[in-house]
C-alpha cells in the first residue's frame, strides 16, 4: 500500500537517500530503523510531503505524493516534535485536525480520550502538556481519524508504561480494521513487540526488510540489527 | 466545514487569545482620536507654551473643515504609525509559522497551501479592516463634535478606498513574511517600501495610478474637495491585481518549498 | 473667535465642555495600560524582560502599551 521506489534526494554538501526502494503491505506493522544520518527523517519528510526529492516515487493507495490533498488524507504524521499553539486546547486541536480530514465522530474521539487516560488534561491548553501528552493527544487524533497508514517518528518516547499498554492495544486493534502502521523507533524490544516487520536503513539504502521472527531467529540478521539499534542509541541526541 | 472556515476559525480563536481583537481597535481608536483633538486645542498649547505674552494664531488654521482633520487622520496618523503598527503586528503572521515548524506540521495535513494563505490573509484582513473602520469613524464623531461634519456619501467612500490600501498593505506584507526569515528584515523592508509607496505618491500621474498608497490619497482628496480623481477605477483595479499578486508570489514560494527547514 | 490668549485666561478654560472629549482618551489610554499590566502578569513566566516592560506600560502608559503589544509578546522557550 505505501510503495518507495528508488527514492535519491541530496542536500548541497552530501547524498542522503541512494536508490531506498520499500514496500509496505496492508495490515503490516513496519518498524524503521536507522541511524543518525542514515536518512530516516528525510525519508519521512518525503513521504509526508515536508521535502521533495530528487528522483523516485512514493505512492500511498495508489495516490502519489504529486496528487495533493486526497494523497495527504491516506496518512496522518506524528512528528517526534509535535508544534502546537500553546494557548488553544488539546480538544480544539483534534477537531481542528479532524475537520481536516472530514472526520465527526465525537464519540470515538471521547472513547480514545478514555483510552489514552487524556480526560482530565485534553480541555487544557497544549502550553501545559508534557512531550509525552503532546504524543497521546496526537495518537487520540490519528486513532479517531482512521487514516489507511499511521506514520510515527519515536512514538513511545516520552510515554508513561499504561500508555504503552493501551497504545500496542489500539494498534492491534487498529490493524485489524485494516490500517497500516510506519514507525521509526530505536527500542529493541518495543519493536520485536509490536512490529511483524522491519526495515534497516542504512547509507542511504534499505539493508534489509523481513519479518521480526525471521530477523530474532537467524543470528547473523540479528546483528545486523543489533549493530544498527546500538548506533541509533549512541547517537540520540537526547 | 469545509478547510478555509476551519483556518480562518484557527487563525480568529488566534486573535482572541493574544488579546489583539482588544487592543488593535484601542489603538487605532487612539490614533483616530488624538489627530481632532491635537488640531482642535492646538491653539490653546502653543499659548500654553507662549508664556504670558501670548501668541497670536492665524485665524485661518481654526477655520479647518472637518474633512481637512479627517483627511489628516489618515494623513498622518494612519498611514505613519498606523502602518508601522499593521506591519510589525502581522511580520509573523508566516515567518513564525516557518520558524516554529508548523508551517512543515501544516503542510503533513490534507491541507491546500491556497486555503492556509487565504485563510490567514482573510482573517488578518477582516480585523484588521474592522480596527481601521472604528478608529475612523471615532475620528470623525470627534471631527464632527470639534468641527465641521462631512457628507455621509465622501466619508464612506473615502473609507472603503483607504481599506483597499489596507487590503494591499495586508498582502503585501504576507509575501514578505513568506519569502525573509528575519522578524527584523521584513519589518524593516515592508515599513520601508509601503512607507516610501506612499511618500512618492504625487510625483507622477502615472506612478499614482499604479501606486497602491493612492488609494489613500483619493480618499484624502475626497474628505477635503469633495471630488473623486478620475484615476480612481484604474488604480482600484491595479491594487486589486497587485495584492492577488502578492498572496499567489507567497503561494508559489510555500508550495514550491523554497521556505527554509531546521 | 477670540485666538489671543493670556495665561490668566487658563482658569477660565471650560472644563466642563473640555471633559467629554478628554475623558474617552483617558479612559482608552488606561484600557491599554491595564490589559497591557494584566497580560503581562498572566504571562510572567513565559516572557522575557517582565520588570522592564512592566516600568515601560506604566511611564510610558498608551505610547508604552502599543509598544508592549507590538513587541513585547514575545514568548521565551515557547515551543
Amino acid at each position: 500500500m505505501l510503495s518507495i521506489s528508488e527514492l535519491e534526494k541530496s542536500y548541497p554538501n552530501k547524498k542522503v537517500l541512494n536508490g531506498v526502494n520499500l514496500h509496505i503491505q496492508k495490515g503490516e506493522i513496519l518498524g524503521f530503523v536507522g541511524g543518525n544520518g542514515a536518512g530516516k527523517t528525510t525519508t519521512l519528510n518525503i513521504i509526508t510531503g515536508i521535502l521533495d526529492c530528487d528522483k523516485g516515487a512514493v505512492s500511498i493507495n495508489g495516490l502519489t505524493n504529486k496528487s495533493g490533498l486526497e494523497y495527504k488524507k491516506q496518512f496522518f504524521y506524528i512528528p517526534d516534535t509535535i508544534h502546537v499553539f500553546n494557548n488553544v486546547p488539546g480538544y480544539d486541536w483534534i477537531l481542528f485536525l479532524m475537520s481536516l480530514f472530514n472526520i465527526e465522530d465525537n464519540e470515538k474521539l471521547d472513547e480514545y480520550i478514555k483510552v489514552f487516560d487524556m480526560e482530565d488534561s485534553i480541555k487544557k491548553s497544549m502550553g501545559t502538556y508534557s512531550y509525552g501528552m503532546l504524543h497521546k493527544m496526537s495518537l487520540i487524533a490519528a486513532f479517531t481519524i482512521n487514516p489507511p497508514i499511521i506514520i510515527m517518528d519515536e512514538p513511545i518516547n516520552g510515554l508513561d508504561p499504561s500508555a504503552v499498554v493501551s497504545f500496542k492495544e489500539e494498534i492491534k486493534k487498529y490493524v485489524e480494521r485494516g490500517g497500516t502502521i510506519f514507525f521509526s523507533t530505536h527500542l529493541l524490544d518495543v519493536a520485536e513487540k509490536i512490529c511483524d516487520t522491519i526495515a534497516i536503513l542504512k547509507d542511504g539504502k534499505i539493508i534489509l526488510h523481513d519479518k521480526v521472527k525471521n530477523i530474532i531467529g537467524d543470528s547473523s540478521l540479528e546483528s545486523i540489527f543489533m549493530e544498527a539499534q546500538i548506533y541509533e542509541r549512541d547517537t540520540q541526541p537526547y | 466545514m469545509n478547510q478555509f472556515t476551519v483556518l480562518v476559525k484557527k487563525e480568529l480563536i488566534q486573535l482572541v487569545r493574544e488579546i489583539k481583537l482588544v487592543w488593535f481597535p484601542l489603538v487605532f481608536i487612539f490614533l483616530g482620536i488624538t489627530q481632532p483633538v491635537v488640531s482642535y486645542y492646538m491653539p490653546s498649547i502653543l499659548e500654553m507654551l507662549g508664556g504670558g505674552q501670548g501668541i497670536s494664531i492665524d485665524p485661518s488654521m481654526m477655520a479647518q473643515s472637518g474633512g481637512e482633520v479627517l483627511a489628516s487622520t489618515l494623513g498622518s496618523q494612519f498611514d505613519q504609525l498606523g502602518v508601522m503598527i499593521i506591519v510589525i503586528s502581522l511580520m509573523g503572521i508566516v515567518q513564525s509559522d516557518k520558524a516554529s515548524g508548523m508551517l512543515a506540521f501544516i503542510l503533513t495535513r490534507p491541507v491546500k497551501v491556497g486555503s492556509y494563505l487565504s485563510g490567514k490573509v482573510f482573517s488578518h484582513y477582516v480585523f484588521i479592516a474592522f480596527s481601521v473602520a472604528v478608529g475612523y469613524i471615532v475620528s470623525y464623531i470627534y471631527t464632527q463634535f470639534l468641527f465641521t461634519g462631512i457628507p455621509l456619501e465622501d466619508l464612506s467612500i473615502a473609507l472603503l478606498l483607504y481599506l483597499l490600501w489596507v487590503l494591499f498593505i495586508v498582502s503585501f506584507t504576507t509575501m514578505i513574511s513568506t519569502i525573509f526569515n528575519s522578524q527584523g528584515v521584513i519589518a524593516l523592508l515592508s515599513i520601508a517600501i509601503l512607507l516610501g509607496c506612499r511618500v512618492i505618491v504625487g510625483l507622477n500621474p502615472f506612478l499614482d495610478t499604479i501606486n497602491p498608497a493612492s488609494m489613500s490619497t483619493y480618499g484624502m482628496e475626497l474628505l477635503v474637495g469633495g471630488v473623486l480623481n478620475s484615476n480612481v477605477f484604474w488604480s482600484i483595479l491595479i491594487t486589486l491585481i497587485l495584492s492577488a499578486l502578492a498572496i499567489n508570489i507567497s503561494n508559489t514560494w510555500i508550495s514550491r518549498k523554497k521556505y527554509r527547514i531546521d | 473667535m477670540k485666538l489671543h490668549y493670556g495665561l490668566d485666561d487658563l482658569s477660565e478654560f471650560d472644563i466642563v465642555a473640555f471633559l467629554p472629549i478628554i475623558l474617552p482618551i483617558v479612559a482608552i489610554g488606561l484600557i491599554l495600560v491595564l490589559t497591557a499590566l494584566i497580560d503581562l502578569y498572566r504571562h510572567r513566566e513565559r516572557r522575557e524582560n517582565v520588570l522592564m516592560w512592566a516600568l515601560i506600560i506604566i511611564f510610558a502608559n498608551t505610547i508604552g502599551s502599543i509598544l508592549y503589544f507590538v513587541i513585547g509578546r514575545k514568548e521565551s522557550g515557547g515551543r
